[in-house]
């Protein structure tokens, strides 16, 4: 029988030939021999997320964190089920803990965290959209059914008031058109109003380049600003000056220790993103 | 991480393509890039088309792309492989640049090599010492190879 360390290599080569199913299993076997370990429920949650199962990654990734509740790469991955989950509040929580976390421990994730956090924003943002639009899809349904009684109102209206051939043909005629008229003005002041806060909201808009982060081309989500006075994503530039310790524009030395979060440009990226819902 | 800025130089260049490059995707893996650069008008490249092959790391942008010349050129910071002898190619990389960036430094370096620092000591040598041949065998292989 093998060991929890070789079912998880076993699980491991199944899961890089895409093998997810037969990944999930060898990572159980793995927690059965040995619930302590985060890696095998870590690893469990990354073959789940492959086959979208996005409830089970949530667990595991939940399990991993009761042993380990600071781990880095259980919350990122929580913050991924959770924004797949579309449990926006949730997720964003997880993922600036994760963050957090990621930079004081110089993680290499750091700069996926900060992405995850951008997509959890752009997601929520249609999202919200969406349920805007669904909600007045709704009102203007149930507007329609109103209007229609109405109508069946008035029309009986004119039997009980004892109109026959052709006075009464002429006056149903007349009903029917002005309430056509009316359906006709209701439906286009919707998709007016649809159109308009599509509009307001511009998702064409393009990020200016004093919003992106020149490293990762990204909306700016923890901007820090060098001596020379350049504003860098703080994960990005952190993970490149890991290589070396030159500002990546004007080449000169630059350390973590230099920077200074830029909160102006902060705050307008975060303005940008709530009109535009895109990084 | 690297995908999705790769993504973005993808649609910069759509949006506001260099005047006298282009490259794009080969096919369905966005790590591997075609680039074209036509010969400078001012060099003994003109009139040519030269193809590049374009190869991201994983761990774009903080490590360069790997950029090699597939039509052959005679120059001296070029070798028979199509290698390019290029400083932000290699130890002056930043995360700064971008494929664009970099296909413009190719096309200026067409213009102006840099004979101090040949990949190819005899055209580098030649280029230094007799122009006219350097320029007549460049224009040649232009003819030859890039037309």
């Amino acid at each position: 029988m093998p060991t929890a360390e070789e079912f998880k290599t076993i699980g491991n080569d199944f899961y890089s030939n895409h093998d997810f199913e037969a990944a999930i299993m060898n990572y159980s076997q793995a927690i059965v021999k040995n619930p302590k370990n985060v890696i095998y429920y870590q690893n469990r949650a990354m073959a789940y997320s492959k086959l979208g199962k996005y409830e089970e990654m949530e667990r595991d990734c939940s399990k991993a964190l009761e042993i380990l509740p600071n781990s880095v790469k259980a919350l990122y991955y929580l913050g991924i089920a959770l924004t797949a989950l579309r449990r926006f509040r949730q997720g964003a929580e997880v993922l600036d803990k994760a963050y957090a976390e990621s930079v004081k421990m110089s993680s290499a994730l750091s700069p996926k965290i900060s992405e995850q956090i951008l997509l959890l924003k752009e997601q929520r943002h249609s999202h919200e959209l969406e349920s805007v639009r669904r909600q007045s899809d709704t009102l203007l349904t149930y507007m329609l059914e109103l209007l229609e009684k109405d109508k069946q109102e008035q029309l009986n209206e004119l039997k009980a008031q004892g109109l026959s051939g052709q006075a009464l043909r002429s006056e149903r005629q007349f009903v029917q058109e002005e309430f056509l008229d009316k359906e006709k003005q209701i439906i286009s002041t919707f998709k007016a109003s649809q159109k308009g806060s599509q509009n307001g909201n511009s998702a064409m808009e393009e990020i200016p380049d004093y919003l992106a982060d020149p490293i990762s081309f990204n909306l700016f989500m923890d901007p820090v600003v060098t001596p020379a006075g350049q504003t860098y994503e703080r994960s990005w530039l952190l993970e490149h000056l890991k290589g070396g310790g030159k500002d990546p524009l004007t080449r000169k030395n630059l350390s973590p220790k230099d920077l200074y979060p830029n909160l102006a440009v902060k705050k307008a990226a975060e303005d940008f993103m709530k009109r535009n819902g895109k990084y | 991480m690297a995908l999705k800025r790769i993504n973005k130089e993808l649609s910069d260049l759509g949006r506001d393509p260099p005047s006298s490059c282009s490259a794009g995707p080969v096919g369905q893996d966005l790590f591997h890039w075609q680039a074209t650069i036509m010969g400078p008008s001012d060099s003994p490249y003109s009139g040519g088309v030269f193809f590049l092959s374009i190869h991201f790391p994983t761990d774009y942008p903080f490590k360069p792309p790997k950029v090699t010349f597939t039509t052959r050129i005679y120059h001296p910071n070029v070798n028979t492989n199509g290698s390019i002898c290029l400083d932000i190619l290699k130890e002056n990389w930043s995360p700064a640049l971008t494929i664009s960036k970099v296909l413009l430094s190719i096309c200026s370096m067409l213009t102006d090599p840099n004979p101090d620092d040949p990949l190819v000591p005899d055209i580098g040598h030649l280029y230094k010492n007799d122009r006219a041949r350097y320029d007549a065998t460049a224009k040649e292989w232009t003819k030859k190879y890039a037309v």
